[in-house]
């Protein structure tokens, strides 16, 4: 579905992409992830038209970018990291608006509202929506022409739990239905529950390119939290499993002071995604 | 969590551009809907033009009141035929004498219908007859003051004073009802004076319509990232544009007609008239399409669209004093539209055919080129957001 080949995204010296190769299949939920600054919206930008790369080629859905964005782009779907509302127009509007434009019956708005929990609010102007009402109905339109390819960028940001449950509903929904889901977020609890691969990136560089699971497994290390009485203090220490010197020492601490709390912390992808980065880093 | 509802809808048939136009219009409607700031604003202007129409309506020339009102005879000092016309008046032409020591410079009080300034003119020596220059001034009523020439000049027959003279007829000057006390003062029932006006009016209509409120909602549009949203639609960033151009064509095209029903009617059904002011428009739309085009937020957006207004007025006022602005000046789309809108709004139009035809050829070679200009650069730039 996604196909991108040594693709590099040049301002000047500066490389936001630098050689990029990547394949995601159809109906695929697929992370991309990168601190900040390692060209992951710039990446997004040239998948959906908005930026043509220096070299390399990108293809999307059987349509080369940016040579055939004008075929691509009624089946598109982009979520931003920003609302993109009219907000003197109330949320039924904005849905309408946009199915008329993608040439979609009006009347399966309703379903829509319904579905993102807005159809109290459907008739208010979305200027007086809550930041996490503007993402869902964003999420909604983005939806409504069933698009071959979405891509979101931090698509859970300012939600409540509640909401996240619920737009992680509707993207595994839409996977299962064949749109293949190319999203970035800062949430490492949202990739590894929602994601089937993740591409890690850095400084414009593919550092990883994985399952969640076998970059869990591949990087991330169990530690134990130990919290013991010393001299009338309480001393907190962190042990990291696999280190055998470390283990031992921990075990020694143990016999010879009383234990107010161990904790062991199972390995987790955030833990894998410090590491990855702290390892390029070093 | 999710309802399993309802199930998305892949689009059978691209919407057709007919269809993506209207609904994209109907977009632009609800937006001005929405902001009463903006509708209020126009409205105002609109309102604007039915008052200076009630305040030109009483002394319009064809008035009882104009009719009754006395022509003036500026001379200079001792002046010999002024003196005789003086013994000579009678009731069928009221006059009013009015000695000052240069008549040309002489600003005549509001809503007079008619004026003769008596200026002698220096001879070649002792010997030879003396000069005189009169000029009759008339007021939209130049039937009277072609009888007050009559008079005039039958007066200087019968003075068979063997003087020379050279004579003129025209329009008062633009903005004759000035006095020194300043705008307060201004004489809108003078022909020229409205024409100034109403051009001002119609001008300043069209440039809020067609540039301030387009500057300011496409602005938004880009810097909220709705333009990119849009042109990820089959509508794409062209078809978002030739919808607002249709729009504030729209828009502009309304006001004016408002305007021109109370300031000039004859306008309204002047195909010409609708020529020059849909062309303005589109120029006016052209430039605000390129400032768009090239700023990223609304604020910087105002602020270019801010000093385009103010370079426009430096260059014309540059030009005058400077012939490199004055070619700068004949360049620029909007001197051609005001000195066809003022041609428009003269009282004799046949004077003013040639400024029409020039100002309209003007309009021609800039407009179109600007139009195709600032549709390529918005194509290009400005739907894109960061």
């Amino acid at each position: 579905m996604i196909e991108i080949r040594d693709l590099s995204i040049r301002f000047g010296p500066y490389r936001a992409v630098d050689g990029l190769d990547l394949t995601v299949a159809a109906g695929e939920l697929f992370g991309f992830l990168g601190p900040n600054g390692a060209g992951k919206t710039t990446t997004i930008r040239a998948l959906t038209g908005a930026l043509s790369p220096s070299s390399g080629t990108i293809r999307v859905a059987g349509c080369d970018l940016p040579r055939q964005f004008r075929a691509l782009k009624p089946k598109l779907g982009y979520i931003p990291d920003l609302d993109t509302h009219y907000e003197d127009l109330t949320g039924r509007e904005n849905l309408r608006l946009y199915a008329r434009l993608r040439g979609v019956d009006p009347d399966a708005v309703p379903a829509w509202l319904a579905k993102v929990e807005l159809s109290e609010a459907a008739d208010l102007r979305v200027k007086s929506y809550s930041r996490g009402m503007k993402k869902k109905l964003l999420i909604a339109r983005e939806l409504l022409h069933a698009p071959v390819a979405l891509f979101l960028d931090e698509p859970t940001a300012n939600l409540d739990r509640h909401s996240i449950g619920l737009v992680h509903g509707l993207l595994r929904e839409q996977a299962a239905a064949g749109t293949t889901i190319f999203l970035t977020t800062h949430d490492m609890d949202e990739v590894d529950a929602l994601c089937d691969r993740v591409a890690l990136m850095r400084r414009g560089r593919l550092l990883a390119l994985d399952t969640p699971a076998r970059l869990v497994a591949a990087h991330a290390q169990r530690w134990c939290d130990l919290q013991v009485e010393r001299d009338g203090r309480t001393e907190r220490l962190s042990v990291r499993l696999e280190d055998a010197d470390a283990r031992a020492g921990a075990a020694a601490l143990l016999r010879e002071h009383a234990h107010v709390r161990i904790h062991t912390r199972e390995p987790s992808f955030e833990q894998a995604f410090r590491e990855l980065t702290r390892e390029a880093a070093a | 969590m999710s309802r399993g509802l309802p199930t998305p809808q892949r689009p059978v048939l691209a919407p057709g551009r007919a269809r993506l136009l209207l609904t994209l219009f109907r977009k632009e409607v609800k937006r001005l809907q929405r902001n009463p700031a903006a509708l209020m604003a126009v409205l105002l202007l609109v309102l604007m033009s039915v008052l200076v129409s009630i305040e030109a309506r009483p002394e319009a020339p064809s008035g009882r009141r104009a009719a009754a009102q006395a022509c003036v005879i500026a001379h200079g000092p001792g002046d010999e035929l002024a003196a005789y016309l003086a013994r000579h008046a009678g009731e069928r032409l009221p006059v009013r004498f009015l000695e000052v020591p240069d008549p040309r410079r002489l600003r005549y009080p509001r809503g007079l219908p008619c004026a003769a300034e008596i200026v002698p003119v220096a001879s070649a020596g002792a010997a030879a007859p003396e000069r005189r220059r009169i000029v009759f001034r008339y007021d939209g009523d130049r039937a009277r003051a072609e009888r007050l020439a009559r008079w005039v000049l039958a007066g200087m027959a019968a003075q068979a004073s063997g003087a020379s003279i050279e004579q003129a007829m025209e329009p008062f000057a633009a903005g004759h009802g000035l006095d020194q006390r300043g705008l307060g003062q201004v004489n809108l029932s003078a022909g020229k004076t409205r024409a100034l006006v109403g051009t001002v009016l119609i001008y300043s209509a069209l440039f809020f319509v067609c540039c301030a409120m387009f500057i300011s909602f496409s602005a938004h549009e880009r810097e909220r990232g709705i333009a990119q949203a849009l042109a990820l639609t089959p509508a794409g960033p062209t078809m978002a544009l030739f919808a607002k151009l249709i729009f504030h064509l729209t828009l502009g095209a309304g006001a004016c007609a408002v305007m021109l029903a109370v300031l000039a009617p004859w306008m309204l059904v002047s195909p010409v008239a609708w020529a020059i002011l849909l062309t303005t428009a589109l120029g006016l739309l052209s430039v605000a399409a390129l400032v768009v085009s090239f700023t990223r937020t609304q604020t910087a957006a105002s602020l270019v669209g801010f000093s385009y207004l103010m370079g426009v007025g430096a260059v014309f006022a540059l030009s005058g004093s400077f012939p490199a602005f004055g070619y700068v000046r004949a360049l620029m789309f909007e001197h051609h539209a005001l000195a066809a809108l003022a041609a428009l709004f003269e009282p004799e139009l046949k004077a003013s055919v040639a400024t029409l035809l020039e100002s309209l050829l003007g309009m021609a070679l800039t407009v179109p080129m600007l139009l195709i200009v600032s549709v390529l650069v918005w194509r290009k730039r400005a739907w894109t957001h960061g």
